[in-house]
């Protein structure tokens, strides 16, 4: 049983760190909630798409690739998003002549270029959860750990979980009715808020402890070590790689094919994408454009535990391994954790303003109690 | 007044959000989103956030407050579904019984939450405190732990090999310093040790790094050392 004096120590920390963070933990986890149904917000934002029809056999990416490229000649293809259950559309993100970047939306049925999307609202939302509009990741990896420490010193504050869970006094005062609802919801999505907590916290800083050991121990930018060769020269096949990857990475589901340097020597084409068997993210494989040599490689379930265990972060982060049921699951218990910022907040504020008036009560009785003497 | 800015603050960002997605429904490309592709997407966000805080934040109590920032969700949601159905977005339909959903739940809340809510609160009495040099040194550990982090955050976002160094930093005062300074208060010999170590690392850092802001902010922080000595436990009430 924790002291008095640890239990005060706790609930410090608790009540200071969910203050100061309360106001971006709310907006973290609301858009968090929303960010759930990405593709569906996206979906639904785009309404020249609504004729769109899944197709029976779809295009392969190359098809796609050669369509945006004659009907926007001069710019580059960067990405192109594989339609899904959920987006019956190709997608071609596009960087233009001034630089700018558009995302294109091609018909999966016959590759005929539909045109700019209306809108990236899911895309929006997402930018709000991960990185605050402008922040680096690592601002919201850092209020991850913050979250964390929430839940773990709630669970000691708030020893007596299994009568917490069932108490919630409505018609008592307000601040005890917040106070209830805090621990009920807190102790009823407690496994899923340290789970989104420390997914969370692992997304946004486990780049930064990697840079930080690469740094300390003197190692290179993968990402640097790349050379380069500008001359022109023709990319193999995209369905060729794909069917490759599909090869190399038995049970990718790919997603998205990066195209960088396209049509040159030194073109790199990267196809990333889930292993939905192992719930794993973050497969990926990296060719080169000009002869289709393996670059690189990364399939979690061959390079150890760790990377295993980082694959499993985002579908456990953010639900979409198991269908839109799991996914209003994780909304719903992402709005509740959303709800405590709220109700933490009501529970300070209601003190601060009783701690104000047994200021004044105290005052006025040191006063009263001066006049009498 | 912290708690209607709060209150308000809070319940406009959903409202904001929704507002903004309708917003994008209704004007589609000529909008555009995404601060990448030089969107102004997320100031409009901004601007609403403000907007709707600053007239929330004008009712006189903080239950009204709540009560504002609740309808304001609800109508919020209530546009977003009709916008959806206007424009015969796909989805409309399980998107607009996901809003109205959304706005019943607003409306529910903001009718359940006490009528009178709390009476206004008077003026704090005014206690004896202490001088502005006293808190300023009191508070002289948390701003030399802040500009730390924001210079090893400013180090992390510049280009080149000392990106690292900035990582490092970040990691040291959020992970080391931080814990240290707050809970110096109970555990005062081992917290203070953990202060002089995080200090010393990151001067270690900036020096090998060739950063003289942060080794001089490192070398204050390791000065800081004494008077966190002498701090004592805060008054924090009773847990709930």
């Amino acid at each position: 049983m924790a002291s008095q004096r640890t239990l005060t120590l706790l609930f410090t920390v608790h009540s200071w760190a969910g203050i100061v963070t309360g106001l971006l933990l709310f907006v973290i986890c609301m858009s968090g909630a929303l960010a759930v149904f990405k593709h569906e917000i996206d979906l639904w934002g785009n309404p020249s798409l609504r004729h769109l029809e899944h197709a029976q056999s779809p295009v392969g990416p190359q098809a796609v690739l050669a369509a945006v490229q004659s009907a926007l000649p001069g710019s580059k293809v960067e990405n192109i998003v594989l339609p899904t259950d959920t987006s019956p559309a190709y997608f071609a993100q596009v960087r233009h002549e001034n630089g700018l970047r558009s995302k294109i939306a091609v018909d999966a049925g016959n590759a005929a270029v539909i045109g700019p999307v209306d809108s990236e609202l899911g895309q929006f939302v997402r930018m709000l959860h991960v990185f605050l509009f402008f922040a680096p990741r690592w601002i919201v990896g850092f209020l991850g750990a913050v979250m964390l420490v929430l839940a773990l010193t709630g669970i000691v504050i708030h020893r007596k979980i299994m009568r917490e869970l069932f108490t919630v006094r409505w018609r008592r005062s307000s601040r005890l009715a917040a106070s209830d609802l805090h621990k009920a919801s807190a102790i009823w999505g407690l496994a899923f808020h340290l789970l989104i907590a420390f997914t969370g916290c692992w997304l946004g800083l486990a780049p930064v402890f990697e840079q930080s050991w690469r740094y300390l121990s003197g190692g290179a930018d993968p990402a640097v070590a790349l050379p380069k060769d500008a001359r022109k020269q023709p990319m193999q096949s995209l369905d060729a790689l794909l069917l490759q990857a599909r090869r190399d990475l038995p049970g990718l589901e790919p997603e998205t094919i990066s195209l960088r340097n396209a049509q040159r020597a030194d073109a790199v084409v990267t196809i990333s994408g889930d292993l939905p068997q192992q719930l794993i993210s973050s497969a990926r494989v990296s060719y080169a454009g000009a002869d289709g040599r393996t670059l690189d490689l990364r399939d979690p379930r061959q390079r150890g535990f760790w990377s295993r265990f980082d694959g499993w972060m985002e579908p456990l982060h953010f639900g979409d391994f198991g269908g839109l049921m799991l996914k209003a699951l994780y909304c719903v218990l992402g709005l509740s954790a959303a709800g405590l910022a709220i109700s933490g907040t009501v529970i300070w504020a209601d003190r601060r303003r009783q701690q104000h008036r047994s200021g004044d009560a105290a005052h006025s009785s040191a006063m009263a109690g001066g006049r009498l003497v | 007044m912290f708690d209607r800015i709060m209150a308000a603050l809070l319940t406009a960002a959903p409202t904001a959000l929704l507002l903004c997605a309708a917003t994008s429904l209704w004007l589609g490309r000529r909008l555009e989103l995404l601060p990448g592709n030089q969107g102004l997407g997320p100031w409009l966000f901004i601007l609403l956030w403000l907007l709707l805080t600053a007239l929330n934040a004008r009712a006189t109590r903080p239950v009204a407050v709540w009560r504002r920032g609740l309808h304001g969700n609800a109508v919020g949601s209530a546009t977003v579904a009709l916008s959806g159905l206007l424009q015969h977005s796909p989805q409309a339909g399980a998107m607009a019984a996901a809003c109205a959903v959304a706005a019943l739940a607003c409306s529910a809340g903001a009718m359940a939450l006490p009528r009178a809510g709390t009476a206004p609160v008077r003026a704090p009495a005014r206690a004896r405190r202490p001088t502005l040099l006293r808190r300023c040194m009191n508070d002289l550990p948390w701003w030399v732990l802040a500009a730390c982090f924001v210079e090893s955050f400013r180090i992390a976002q510049t280009a080149g090999d000392g990106r690292g160094a900035g990582h490092t930093g970040m990691l040291l005062a959020f992970f080391v310093l931080l814990p240290a300074l707050s809970l110096v208060a109970w555990f005062r010999g081992p917290a203070r040790l953990a202060w002089l170590i995080g200090s010393a690392l990151l001067g270690w850092l900036a020096l090998a790094a060739d950063r003289p802001v942060l080794a001089a902010l490192a070398l204050t922080a390791l000065l800081c050392a004494r008077p966190l000595g002498g701090r004592t436990l805060p008054s924090t009430g009773a847990a709930t």
